[in-house]
């Protein structure tokens, strides 16, 4: 391939958009994804270079478990790798991919939930140190000047009390910026029903974090 | 800001859990190992591929099916009713040549045994 991982990873994610694909971000999905059908596995790799940090954030963001989320996001490219041949193109590969992860992660949560052995402590509280964290959790609640573990801690709660439908939409809309109309094409549903459901989760997520809102 | 406002700003700060450093690099290595594995275990001898491919595209319910009918041939190879000719009798013996009466079986020789014969 002659170029490093390094490099590859700051060229593709250089032309990565911040809110959602632009069309000639899918032209140049629609060229990796013709070279990989013709099995070149170079051009896959760059599909996953550029989605998998995105598809992270949406898997981690749903299970709130790290070895879950990385389990599930090499299944995920596995998959599309091979069906591969089925993509017509009718969608961007953007699209396409992030509809196969997110219907495998409601899949696996499915599962989980059906696991006795699972609880809430399996939640990870990786961003104890993060300081925009520490930053709002102070000022959101100056005079109870609650820690970030404690923030941490009822923000993963909060968000694993809404139901699948409801986690998707707030992970996708509030925590990755993807715009209306491109979660109802992923998730294959009304952009009505998106912001329905992003209505009533806020309200969920409004008591379920009421100590951390101010008056 | 309004109640709203504030939990959506809450739920932004979700946007900083990120992996460690360099961790999508590894993703990257393992998937292409995993990829280089599948593609492996691909190449497999012909027939196993034919029969793979062949099993993949019947469900299981038709798989059971082949798998009765298969049981069923063989019970009935096993089980088959053979001719009258081979049906063992109890109570027939054997016909023993006596040459002493012309080559005609005598009433009661049937009973003797091919050792008196050589006798």
């Amino acid at each position: 391939m002659g170029v490093t991982k390094g490099a590859r990873l700051a060229t593709i994610t250089e032309c990565m958009p911040e809110k959602s694909a632009e069309p000639s971000i899918a032209d140049v999905d629609a060229v990796l994804v013709e070279r990989a059908r013709g099995g070149e596995a170079a051009a896959f790799e760059d599909l996953v270079v550029k989605y998998s940090p995105r598809l992270y954030g949406m898997v981690y963001h749903m299970t709130s478990n790290k070895e879950d989320t990385h389990d599930l996001l090499q299944e995920v490219f596995s998959k599309a790798y091979r069906s591969l041949p089925k993509f017509k193109g009718r969608s961007s590969f953007y699209t396409w991919i992030y509809a196969i992860a997110t219907n495998m992660t409601f899949n696996f949560l499915k599962k989980r939930k059906r696991r006795a052995t699972w609880s809430l402590d399996h939640l990870d509280s990786g961003i104890q140190h993060d300081e925009a964290m520490i930053d709002l959790a102070h000022a959101s609640n100056p005079r109870r000047q609650s820690d970030v573990n404690e923030l941490q801690k009822k923000l993963n709660e909060a968000m694993q009390a809404l139901s699948e439908d409801h986690r998707a939409v707030v992970t996708m809309y509030d925590i990755q910026g993807i715009p209306h109309a491109e979660i109802s094409r992923i998730l294959k549903v009304s952009e009505g029903t998106v912001r329905s459901r992003l209505f009533y989760a806020h309200k969920q997520l409004q008591g379920h974090l009421a100590e951390f809102i101010g008056e | 800001m309004n109640q709203e406002e504030q939990t959506r700003k809450l739920i932004r700060l979700k946007r900083h859990e990120t992996p460690r450093e360099g961790y999508f690099e590894d993703f990257l290595d393992e998937f292409r190992d995993r990829h280089r594995r599948e593609s492996l275990s691909q190449r497999q001898p012909v027939v196993a591929g034919i029969f793979k491919r062949w099993r993949e595209g019947r469900s299981a319910a038709r798989m059971l099916g082949f798998g009765v009918a298969y049981g069923a041939v063989l019970a009935m190879l096993v089980w088959l009713p053979k001719g009258q000719d081979d049906e063992a009798d109890g109570h027939r013996q054997p016909v023993i040549y006596e040459p002493d009466s012309g080559g005609q079986p005598t009433p009661g020789s049937e009973a003797k045994s091919p050792r008196s014969f050589r006798d």
